[in-house]
């Protein structure tokens, strides 16, 4: 189910922000989402191999999904966009992770927001959502891909 | 400046980085309780946000959400007419203080920067520096507790601005206490950082008497320590990260939890054992900060920050009967009654803004 697709790349108020920093990178952060509950049934369960699609060769859609782990299930209740138009060259990792950048207002407790973090890679060694800025927690690797001048590949 | 305000004079402007809109930290809690408990005692304030980080939907929520709002720059400030100006900012544009040397200010700090930094390990230089400008640019300092009243002397601030008191948070009573909690679950509410001792509620887990238990921790941040401490300890299916909780899944996390531990080394107030009290949930905790002056002698207290005093307290928790914890319970409450409500935290503040017009 997808109620709208955001167009932009989610910045997150960091003090320490930097816009061409790749831990900016961080999606589904929209604290709008924390105000309305998602239910299990109102998100598509999917395999994790078919979250992900491309529209175009330089945007890649994360769709609506739950995920279960560590006994809690980790939703995402919107589409994603990511455009690498706007991202610069080089070869990243999409991981869900669950979020801990946006209030979560969902009175169920095994019910987690989850988020999508574009990890880069620093010095040969791959970015991890647990460190500072992001500090969110991974939950899945999707897909490994690279982006060349506006272009995105499946690795 | 953008702004719902409908009336022209104030008792107070209540200057602020943050309102109770997405809440990064405790001061949007009380600037929550301090609009409740002004509103009750019939007292104008009005809210001017300043520096803030919110985005152009969480601004409109704030002036859809709350009445008497002004968001704008400090050179918009005489906009707005009150006798005195009230500041809870951790940030702010230098100009700012400047534009403030000829008015009447009072500032809280919900928060001494110098003890955060050393709490947690980390370099506040910047903001430290900044929070000290602003003590001593404004006419009357407030703290959150004699303990932070200590800290305040202890760093030579007085030499800053000897102007200082001391006035408790306090929180409105939603009327929720109820009889104790079997769910066998430990609670753990702040932001993960060092001085919080997020740890020690985990390790417990691998302890006699706590086979059974599971952890629920709400807020906000995870870490590679954190990760790599469940796994060490193989904990990962006992602990329940619930996030940055907000709302109704606070409220669910209180119902939840059987027991709130505060293994805290440094908590200038702390807010979230008032929200335990007056659910009926008991704490267990180090005699540190604000705790001991809200809790008095209603809570289980370790004798010192280590993990080894903490496990003793949560093991008196564990072994106390239910009268003991009724006891303890009802005593915190009473306590909260006396001194921690909203209204009585509110009347302190406008007693004080009085002397000062």
């Amino acid at each position: 189910m997808s109620r709208s697709i955001s167009t932009e790349i989610e910045l997150i108020s960091y003090y320490n922000y930097h816009k061409n920093y790749p831990t900016a990178y961080l999606f589904g952060s929209e604290s709008t989402l924390s105000q309305e509950y998602f239910h299990s049934s109102q998100v598509f369960y999917q395999n994790k191999y078919s979250l992900f699609y491309k529209t175009n060769n330089s945007t890649l859609i994360i769709r609506p999904f739950r995920m279960e782990k560590f006994g809690q299930v980790y939703i995402n209740p919107q589409e994603l966009l990511i455009d690498f138009q706007k991202i610069k060259n080089g070869t990243y990792k999409i991981i869900v992770v669950h979020n801990f950048q946006v209030e979560d207002r969902n009175p169920n407790l095994r019910e987690c927001l989850a988020g999508i973090f574009l990890a880069s890679q620093i010095d040969g060694k791959w970015e991890e959502p647990e460190n500072y800025p992001i500090e969110c927690r991974t939950i899945d690797t999707l897909v490994y891909v690279y982006a060349e001048n506006g272009q995105v590949f499946y690795l | 400046m953008i702004t719902n305000i409908k009336d022209q004079e104030y008792d107070v402007i209540e200057v602020t980085n943050e309102m109770p809109v997405n809440r990064k930290g405790g001061v949007g809690s009380v600037i929550e309780n301090l609009g409740s408990g002004f509103r009750s005692i019939g007292a104008k304030a009005l809210w001017f946000l300043l520096d803030h980080n919110y985005r152009d939907f969480e601004v409109e929520r704030v002036l859809t959400e709350f009445p008497d709002i002004a968001i704008g720059s400090y050179d918009e400030l005489p906009l707005c007419k009150a006798p005195l100006f009230h500041l809870h900012i951790y940030q702010h544009d230098p100009l700012l203080l400047q534009y403030l040397m000829s008015r009447k200010v009072v500032l809280t700090i919900h928060s001494l920067l110098i003890c955060e930094a050393q709490s947690n390990g980390i370099d506040l230089s910047w903001s430290v520096k900044q929070q000290e400008d602003m003590i001593a640019a404004c006419n009357k300092v407030v703290l959150v507790s004699q303990s932070e009243l200590q800290n305040y002397y202890k760093y030579n601030y007085h030499k800053l601005n000897p102007n200082v008191t001391v006035i408790h948070n306090g929180l409105r009573n939603s009327g929720s206490f109820r009889n104790q909690r079997k769910n066998d679950v430990i609670g753990f509410c702040g932001r993960l950082v060092p001085r919080k001792r997020p740890e020690y509620v985990q390790k417990l887990l691998r302890e006699k008497g706590f086979s059974n238990y599971s952890v629920m921790i709400a807020g906000r941040g995870f870490s590679p320590y954190a990760k790599n401490l469940l796994l060490d300890l193989k904990i990962q299916d006992r602990v329940q990260f619930l996030g940055w909780c907000g709302g109704e899944r606070l409220k669910s996390f209180y119902d939840a939890i059987d027991v709130m531990a505060i293994p805290s080394t440094y908590e200038p107030f702390g807010m979230i054992a008032l929200e335990a009290v007056i659910r009926g949930i008991p704490i267990v905790c180090n005699r540190v900060g604000g705790l001991g002056e809200i809790l008095g002698d209603y809570a289980f207290y370790s004798d010192d920050d280590t993990y080894e005093s903490f496990r003793g307290a949560m093991n008196m928790w564990l072994k106390a009967d239910s009268k003991k914890i009724t006891d303890i319970t009802r005593g915190a409450l009473q306590r909260y009654y006396l001194n921690f409500t909203d209204i009585t935290m509110a009347q302190k503040y406008l007693n004080l803004f009085r002397t000062l017009n």
